[in-house]
């Protein structure tokens, strides 16, 4: 069932002392209910504007996209984000950035309180609930922001290389982390990546960009089995596809240098 | 970017040190006299346009310094060697009694400058107890002064409110005050106000509101031919005035400049001022035996000043007063 | 050499009492250059007072009260136009930072405002004004205000705009993101901009207190420039230094406590 569908969407902007540019040049792809999407592509290919379509922050040219066949124009709880940056709001502490969302909807205090613990201990941060964010690493941060992301409660999570701050250690772990809580929400994902390892582990669809204009090259399904780990990375089903992946993605990185 | 920056640095520095380098380096025997903008220090451009200055042997340059309290700091940093300057100043900013001299009187005020009033005051002593715009330790508040004492009153008799000249004018005129002592403009836009009448002016208190060329006591010693050449120049300089108005009036206006330099202005703003020539100033100062006018000027500087507690000096107007250029 | 390491790597702390070492030998320096310069005479003295004399002026000031009465007036004139000012650029200075349009209406003016000197606008104050106390208060307010609304200005367009953003995507509207977001990131920065303008305040004292004033610290060094009595304007400049720098500190502290989880700068 879909969740998510993008219509043929086109991005075009206009730019100072030159030709308007078009960076996403009519892009269709679905998302299925509590599917985990990835789109990966080269750098620049607009994979972060596609989603910040999607997330309402900006408008189609043309185009559309739909979330449960309602038409998306702007920015709403049931799209919930979280970005590559750290987003977290230095004012408050680790549960009140995690309740944020909660308190805008005016959830009673107790409840708010629950809710985040309860996210909290999903990304292993009890203990951390006083703490500001100025005391917390990257990787720390990261983990709250996706908290707060999913104690809201989303309809679908969409995320901008969350992990590509970080250091590959960190990057590692956050991973499993993602895994193991998807594994019992199965909220429907659509991830961003460069990374193709981050891929093919995460992704149950993965989507691969061209360079600018942005169009989508190919689809290519993951079809190792769930529950994953990283022990996954070195299997041969994951080589094979990697080399798929890979050679689409240089086709286009060779193309987008000129 | 590293050139960038060298050539931005190098430029930078070579503006600094553009700025800092003297202009053309003055002689050896430059005298430098510092003055504000004021119709009263005209001849001083005709002494130097028309070669007097040169004629009686001296090199003078002349520098405007608009305030007295950075005039006189000039003078007593020796970085200017005679300030011209309203007599009753001297006295504020003397330490010791032998500080300066004065050597030659320039100008007087003959309804430059004046008192503008609310209708109902109509005298002086009317002004008893009334809000009075007024620069604090300026000639603005010793010629009040002096009329206070007049009409038996003291400063303190009023409600005094500190200000300079043109803002006392600009207050008057805005009925933000009953009576404003000032100068002109101010004077006329007080007088045509619908509620403002000109109170009194200085012409009818000639060699109180006077300026004079004010030295060190100590550079006059030591430059005695200078002192005597400026004088004369001087002296020379209002003649030349007097026999040729309207070319001097050119010379004068393009020499003071500023808010004076169409001549048209500055013709208009002369008629409040008299010139001292070389038979006035030996009238205005007299001989020390019998001293002039000036000497009792300089006295009500001296009483005022030391009532107002900012004259901490003991000084006569002799110690002040150099009798002897003028009546050469 | 570790030791010079230690201290010269950019942006690394150092130990308190280092700090206050240097601070407190920079001071003592400083002032025994000002001994040199005035007991050795190597300055004239009617224009570089000793320390000495500097003191002195303060206690006969102390003594009857006029240094006191002075600092107090000065003070509330301050602290007037200060507080007015803010109340108002802090507000305008947010939302001009964030929203094009306020800024397109506001900026052009604030930018020429802020360049004028306030010593020209005198006539027109005392037209508008009067010659009273509010005069003066409108001088400190017109000096303070529209630095105040650039530098807010600034602060607040420096609020990342992915903070916003991820606002949006976890249900706030427009209103809240101003309330929730917007306000307390501008916070420290808005600040640090009150501290630093709080400074330049005291910078428009004497043009101040030039109409009218008969009391002040302003009118205080005025009146002894008439006359050069240097040691009084010394004192008066010390006190204005020293007033400067309790409120600096008070600023800095009163951040630490209300902004705990502010970064320091």
């Amino acid at each position: 069932m879909t969740k998510l569908r993008i219509d043929n969407v086109v991005l075009r902007f206009e730019q100072k002392g030159g030709p308007a540019v078009t960076a996403l040049d009519g892009i269709s792809l679905d998302v299925d209910n509590q599917e985990f999407a990835v789109i990966v592509g080269p750098s620049g290919c607009g994979k972060s504007s596609l989603l910040r379509l999607v997330a309402g922050l900006n408008t189609t040219t043309a185009g559309a996209i739909y979330l449960d066949g309602k038409r998306v124009t702007r920015p709403g709880k049931e799209r919930g984000m979280v970005f590559q940056s750290y987003t977290l709001f230095p004012w408050l502490t680790v549960r009140e950035n995690v309740e944020f969302g909660l308190t805008v909807a005016k959830v009673p205090a107790d409840e708010r309180a629950r809710i985040a613990r309860r996210f909290l201990g999903e990304v292993r941060l009890e203990g951390f609930e006083q703490a500001y964010p100025k005391q917390l690493s990257g990787g720390m941060m990261q983990r709250v922001a996706l908290a707060r992301a999913l104690a809201n409660d989303p309809e679908i999570l969409l995320m901008d290389e969350p992990f590509g701050a970080l250091d590959s250690q960190t990057r590692s772990l956050m991973q499993e982390l993602l895994l193991s809580i998807w594994e019992h929400s199965h909220k429907t994902v659509l991830f961003i990546t460069h990374d193709i390892d981050e891929a093919i582990l995460l992704g149950d669809r993965v989507y691969v960009m061209t360079a600018r204009p942005g169009r989508i090259k190919e689809m290519v399904t993951i079809d190792i089995p769930r529950p994953r780990s990283v022990e996954v990375l070195t299997s041969v089903a994951f080589i094979e596809l990697k080399r798929r992946i890979m050679a689409l993605i240089h086709e286009e990185a060779v193309r987008a240098m000129g | 970017m590293r050139t960038t920056i060298t050539t931005f640095l190098a430029l930078t520095a070579g503006a600094v040190l553009g700025v800092m380098a003297s202009p053309a380096p003055a002689r050896a025997d430059t005298i430098k006299i510092a003055h504000s903008t004021w119709v009263g220090y005209g001849p001083l451009y005709i002494a130097r346009d028309k070669g007097i200055f040169k004629k009686n042997g001296v090199d003078v340059e002349l520098i405007v310094v608009e305030d007295p309290k950075e005039r006189f700091p000039t003078l007593m940093a020796d970085k200017i060697d005679v300030i011209a300057s309203t007599v009753d100043a001297t006295l504020l900013y003397l330490k010791t009694p032998k500080d300066f001299q004065y050597v030659v009187a320039i100008d007087d005020s003959n309804g430059g400058d004046g008192i503008v009033a609310n209708k109902d005051i109509k005298t002086v002593a009317d002004l008893k107890g009334k809000q009075v715009a007024v620069n604090e330790g300026s000639v603005s508040e010793f010629y009040l002064n002096v009329l206070l004492a007049k009409a038996g009153l003291k400063e303190s008799d009023l409600k005094p409110v500190n200000m300079t000249a043109s803002d006392a004018g600009t207050a008057f005129v805005s009925k933000r005050v009953d009576a404003a002592v000032t100068w002109e403009p101010w004077l006329s836009r007080g007088k045509a106000t619908d509620h403002g009448h000109l109170l009194v002016d200085s012409s009818s208190t000639p060699g109180l509101i006077t300026d004079a060329l004010i030295a060190k006591t100590s550079w006059v010693a030591a430059h005695p031919k200078d002192v005597e050449a400026l004088v004369k120049s001087w002296n020379e300089a209002v003649g030349y005035y007097r026999d040729h108005a309207d070319e001097s009036i050119e010379i004068m206006a393009k020499g003071v400049g500023g808010w004076l330099k169409d001549p048209k202005e500055f013709k208009e703003t002369l008629p409040g001022i008299k010139f001292y020539g070389a038979a006035d100033n030996k009238a205005f100062f007299g001989t020390k035996q019998k001293p002039g006018p000036l000497h009792e000027t300089v006295q009500a500087a001296i009483d005022i000043w030391s009532s107002h507690g900012k004259l901490q000096v003991k000084v006569t107007p002799d110690d002040l007063i150099n009798y002897t250029f003028v009546n050469m | 050499m570790a030791l010079l390491d230690a201290y010269t790597a950019p942006k690394k702390k150092i130990p308190r009492r280092a700090y206050l070492t240097v601070s407190t030998l920079v001071a003592l320096f400083t002032l025994s250059f000002w001994c040199v310069l005035s007991y050795g005479e190597l300055v004239r003295p009617d224009f570089l007072p000793t320390p000495m004399k500097v003191v002195w002026a303060g206690i006969a000031g102390a003594r009857d009260g006029s240094l006191a009465l002075n600092t107090a007036v000065s003070v509330g004139e301050i602290m007037s136009g200060f507080v007015l000012a803010s109340l108002l650029a802090v507000p305008l200075g947010i939302l001009m930072g964030s929203f094009a349009i306020v800024e397109a209406a506001i900026e052009p003016i604030a930018n020429f405002m802020r360049y004028l000197p306030v010593s020209a606008l005198i006539p027109l104050l005392i037209l508008w004004v009067g010659i009273g106390i509010e005069e003066k208060v409108s001088v400190i307010f017109i000096g303070t205000f529209f630095q105040q609304l650039i530098l807010v200005a600034d602060v607040s367009r420096a609020v990342p705009h992915d903070w916003l953003d991820v606002s949006y995507t976890l249900g706030a509207n427009r209103r809240t993101v101003v309330r929730r977001v917007l306000i307390p990131a501008t916070m420290p920065g808005v600040m640090d901009s009150l501290r630093v303008t709080l400074g330049w305040a005291w910078t428009y004292l004497v043009v101040a207190e030039l109409v009218a004033g008969n009391k002040g610290l302003g009118y205080f060094i005025l009146n002894s420039m008439r006359g050069l009595f240097t040691d009084q304007i010394f004192l008066g400049i010390m006190v204005i230094g020293l007033l400067g720098l309790i409120t600096d500190q008070l600023f800095k502290t009163l951040r630490n406590w209300l902004l705990p989880w502010a970064q320091n700068p």
